[in-house]
């Protein structure tokens, strides 16, 4: 069920930008986060999918909730295995922290590789110091209080506008966070892979021949036939 | 155990504003009152105000693989979730705000005429809003449109706990609305709420005759003091 390490090694080495290309091409829109970025630049975060679902407050809710270390955000935090990425549902509240040091300590212990959230983040200088990849709404002083309050772990969410599965992959760089539903991992990273080397050529013919790029780009069916053709021999 | 049809009746003749004040003073919940969320059918008597029990619908973002693994046809989540409304039912879609998207038209809907629900109650769009008004039934949307729904949201889950216009809402809770806008009353404190509110609204009443009639500034009665004073002699 989790995602090979061979595959995240691949993944890291290509951008989101491709992989959004990859995503969408196999109908699978919106699968961009509208207004999630990185506080953590130049770091590129890919792992498997675990999730978190806030809701507004309400009082006889957050009694049944709110159980110290078995809350649900604790649940979601806990489930982290190393190299996992929890994507928290913070109903896009923009000034609504959906946790800061403290809490975000149990990420690091875990072993999680980042967080990814449409509301906001707290604390977050001592966080990046934790090693987790950020991905964010904003900063925030304040807390969830009064705006969200965790609900449930390990459902499908949505988040910045895009459902959100656990298992899905994650695929964060500083462009923004791409989800992969977890059926395409592969046949997406192989498109990406082709795709990028094909790019790349494509780059390298517009600037010797010193043409506009429409006239390669986007590369048809013919054009990644003569890359193979000029490249495999 | 279930909010009574008498419960419901009651609310139907209390103002959604004076509710509000009784579910945030009162109980503490807050927010309570639905952003974005207006009015479609207009309230001329008192019996045209909604006042229901929850039943609900979350919607997700649309996603291929989803719409594959969720049950189509008659399963599909969202007439499970209208067929499981009756009369004093209200239908609430959280559609995640997108107040461009719509939940449904005259077709879907229609269900919610057959079941004889309360009333529907989204922070998304209706469409076919001319023929979806004489089913009968009280509607709260925050818009309609001539869009479908699939780009933008896909019904997801029935009668688990969701957002509406940035209220949370369980089934079973109280939901009631007017002109004023639509307020959830958990269901829990529903009896007590409108114990306050009744008692809150008579207090009003004879505030206002007294400032009429001595040619006053509200503040003179318009106050805490008063209303318990006023609310005291009442009982």
């Amino acid at each position: 069920m989790s995602i090979p390490p061979s595959i995240i090694a691949r993944y890291k080495k290509v951008a989101s930008a491709t992989v959004y290309s990859a995503v969408r091409r196999l109908g699978y829109e919106p699968c961009f986060m509208r207004e999630v970025f990185s506080f953590t630049p130049g770091i590129t975060l890919v792992g498997s999918a675990k999730t978190l679902r806030f809701v507004p407050p309400r009082q006889d809710i957050m009694e049944q909730t709110h159980i110290g270390e078995n809350s649900p955000e604790y649940i979601a935090m806990g489930s982290c295995e190393p190299g996992d990425v929890l994507v928290i549902d913070g109903l896009g509240k923009k000034y609504a922290a959906v946790g800061g040091d403290v809490k975000l300590l149990q990420l690091k212990m875990q072993g999680a590789a980042g967080l990814v959230t449409d509301a906001s983040i707290r604390d977050l200088n001592i966080v990046a110091d934790y090693g987790l990849a950020v991905f964010a709404g904003g900063r925030t002083p304040m807390g969830g209080a009064g705006e969200i309050d965790p609900f449930e772990a390990n459902v499908t969410i949505q988040c910045g506008g895009v459902a959100v599965r656990p298992g899905d992959l994650v695929m964060a760089d500083d462009d923004g966070v791409v989800i992969v539903p977890e059926c395409i991992i592969e046949e997406v990273i192989d498109w990406v892979e082709e795709h990028e080397e094909v790019e790349e050529w494509i780059k390298t013919l517009i600037e010797k021949e010193n043409v506009a790029p429409g006239k390669y780009y986007p590369p048809t069916d013919e054009t990644v036939r003569r890359y193979h053709e000029n490249n495999e021999k | 155990m279930a909010v009574s049809d008498e419960i419901l009746a009651r609310y139907r003749k209390v103002a959604v504003a004076t509710i509000y004040s009784a579910v945030r003073e009162l109980g503490g919940y807050e927010p309570c009152f639905m952003r974005g969320v207006k009015a479609y059918t207009s309230q001329k008597t008192d019996n045209d105000r909604l006042a229901g029990r929850a039943k609900t619908l979350r919607f997700v973002p649309p996603r291929k693989d989803i719409k594959m693994d969720t049950q189509s046809g008659e399963q599909s989540p969202e007439y499970i979730a209208m067929g499981s409304c009756g009369p004093g039912d209200v239908a609430i879609f959280d559609a995640m705000g997108r107040n461009e998207a719509s939940i449904g038209g005259d077709v879907k809907l229609i269900q919610l005429k057959n079941q004889g629900a309360e009333g529907l109650v989204t922070d998304g769009s209706i469409r076919d809003i001319n023929a979806v008004k004489p089913y009968g039934f009280k509607l709260f949307a925050a818009g309609n449109t001539a869009r479908v729904g699939e780009p933008d949201v896909w019904p997801y889950e029935a009668n688990g706990v969701i957002q509406c216009g940035g209220v949370t809402v369980r089934p079973g809770d109280v939901i009631v609305g007017d002109d004023d806008g639509v307020v959830v009353v958990p269901e829990r404190v529903a009896e007590e709420i409108i114990e306050w509110a009744e008692d809150h609204e008579k207090v009003e009443e004879q505030i206002k005759t007294l400032i009429e009639k001595d040619n006053v500034p509200p503040g003179k009665y318009y106050n805490p003091a008063t209303f318990s004073k006023l609310s005291n002699l009442n009982n």
